[in-house]
């Protein structure tokens, strides 16, 4: 079942890809992919800093997340007014503009000149109004009876938060925050307005010297996927995995 | 000249308690004394689980006091947790730490309130018969033993009175025994317990008193003697005449 599962999946993916291909090859289209090899280390390059402002971007967010999503549960209206209007503004503008006003008016202010601790950090407070609805909803999606439970015994409201509702809920946020990593991941590519050199900016630059901005595009379109498409695997993974352990364990 | 009575454990004066519209609890008074196993019953929504909840702070009342021990239980004071630590709750639903071993779930409040380490919490998983089942996580325990588990980790933090909300309500018919002679064992001890139940045997076998809810109120209460085979209010009789027809 599960071989054959497999076996139709890759079948279709290399069908497509194939029809695809024979597409392009159909049209006038002159491709040549053999300028692009010439700028293979300015990939590698562009490669390593989408990984590296990813990865700094989505620590940051899980730390700011949590603070949003304290905020957010607060049983204290201006505590909670405070997390519901960080979410609100940065979901409600687009990542370009926040990037934008980021570089030109924050950090000037801050006296911040290090393009990459300023994008990424945008990046990160931008993915923290995601990852806190993620946190919120973890937390709150726990049976009120287990913390009547953990309260019953004695323990304070943080401990049982600590030790009670934040590892069950852990569980329950891992395939959407494994969502949020792959989105962010294509979500660097905007630090390139401010010049960062990442996989996008690559592929720009390079079609820029050499007119062949299509094969720079296929390239890095191909890289991203090598990133984001095993993430999205092993999100379905554990995805599978919860339901099933959710399936026999009884809902308390 | 006779001593003056001791003052109940658990005291409940005036208490009132509103979900919006919906009066929960009217003007409840009720005393149980030190040892004393009271077992309130009524119909589904008539306050059982509502008043068990204001004795261990999980609902704030409207109006009256809870007295426990002579504190007054109030979950804006400053010590509230050492308080609800005084009285061990047992759930219809269980609400066993899922993530947690049988072990875990029981040595989880001493260790960290206390300090304390897993001698005592095995004892008492023994004193439930389910030492061999320490390290199993709750999803691989029957109802009757994860209830059974409940019992014991209520009971790890050596409170001086125990609330049962309905414990058998949610359990197979062949589970409940085990967990109502757990708890006959407990009354037999000396334990003071303040029950809901639908359980009619096992409140006219262990209650020292029943008490009889409905719409908020406590209609009757009375020894079981009293109250199930001589009751004196129509509501009662006419309760009583349905769950004990079977």
């Amino acid at each position: 079942m599960r071989a054959r599962e497999l076996l139709v999946r890759a079948g279709i993916t290399v069908a497509v890809a194939a029809l695809l291909a024979i597409a392009l090859s159909l049209s006038d289209y002159p491709f040549e992919f053999s300028p692009s090899w010439r700028y293979r280390e300015l990939y590698a390059k562009g490669l390593l800093m989408t990984l590296g402002a990813t990865a700094l971007a989505f620590a940051t967010g899980l730390v700011l997340g949590v603070g949003v999503a304290l905020l957010r549960i607060s049983r204290r209206l201006p505590v909670r007014h405070l997390g519901d209007l960080y979410v609100e503004v940065i979901r409600g503008t687009p990542f370009l503009v926040q990037i934008t006003i980021a570089y030109f008016g924050i950090a000037p202010l801050l006296k911040l000149n290090d393009k990459f601790l300023v994008g990424t950090f945008a990046l990160g407070v931008f993915a923290a109004a995601y990852m806190g609805e993620i946190f919120r909803a973890g937390i709150e999606s726990i049976d009120r009876g287990q913390v009547e439970a953990a309260r019953s015994l004695g323990l304070s409201r943080a401990q049982a938060l600590r030790h009670i509702v934040f590892p069950q809920a852990f569980k329950r946020m891992i395939p959407p925050l494994t969502g949020e990593l792959i989105a962010l991941t294509k979500e660097s590519s905007l630090l390139y307005t401010i010049g960062l050199v990442e996989m996008t900016a690559v592929a720009r630059q390079v079609g820029a010297d050499t007119y062949k901005f299509l094969e720079a595009s296929l390239i890095v379109a191909a890289m991203y996927l090598t990133l984001t498409v095993p993430l999205s695997l092993l999100a379905r993974q554990l995805e599978r995995r919860l339901k099933r352990s959710e399936r026999t364990g009884v809902h308390l | 000249m006779t001593l003056p009575p001791a003052p109940p454990l658990i005291s409940l004066r005036g208490v009132t308690r509103r979900f919006g519209s919906v009066i929960a609890l009217e003007d409840v008074d009720l005393d149980v004394a030190r040892g004393e196993v009271v077992v309130c019953i009524g119909p589904s929504g008539s306050g059982k689980s509502t008043l068990l909840r204001c004795v261990n702070a999980l609902e704030r009342p409207d109006a009256g006091e809870v007295l426990l021990d002579g504190e007054r239980v109030d979950p804006s004071r400053r010590d509230i947790d050492a308080l609800r630590a005084e009285v061990g709750m047992v759930f219809q639903h269980f609400n066993l730490f899922p993530h947690l071993t049988a072990l875990g779930n029981v040595a989880l409040a001493p260790r960290l309130v206390r300090g304390e380490g897993d001698a005592k919490a095995r004892a008492l998983l023994g004193r439930v018969g389910l030492l061999d089942k320490a390290d199993v996580y709750p999803d691989m325990l029957s109802g009757g033993q994860k209830q059974r588990v409940a019992i014991a980790r209520a009971l790890a933090m050596e409170p001086i009175a125990m609330l049962f909300d309905e414990p058998t309500s949610a359990l197979d018919p062949e589970m409940v025994g085990e967990v109502l002679a757990v708890m006959r064992g407990l009354a037999r001890d000396g334990m003071t317990m303040l029950v809901a139940s639908h359980e009619m045997g096992f409140a006219r076998e262990v209650a020292h008193r029943v008490a009889f809810m409905d719409g908020g109120r406590i209609v009757e209460e009375g020894s079981p003697g009293d109250l199930f085979d001589r009751p004196q209010k129509d509501r009662t009789k006419a309760f009583l005449s349905k769950v004990l027809r079977a």
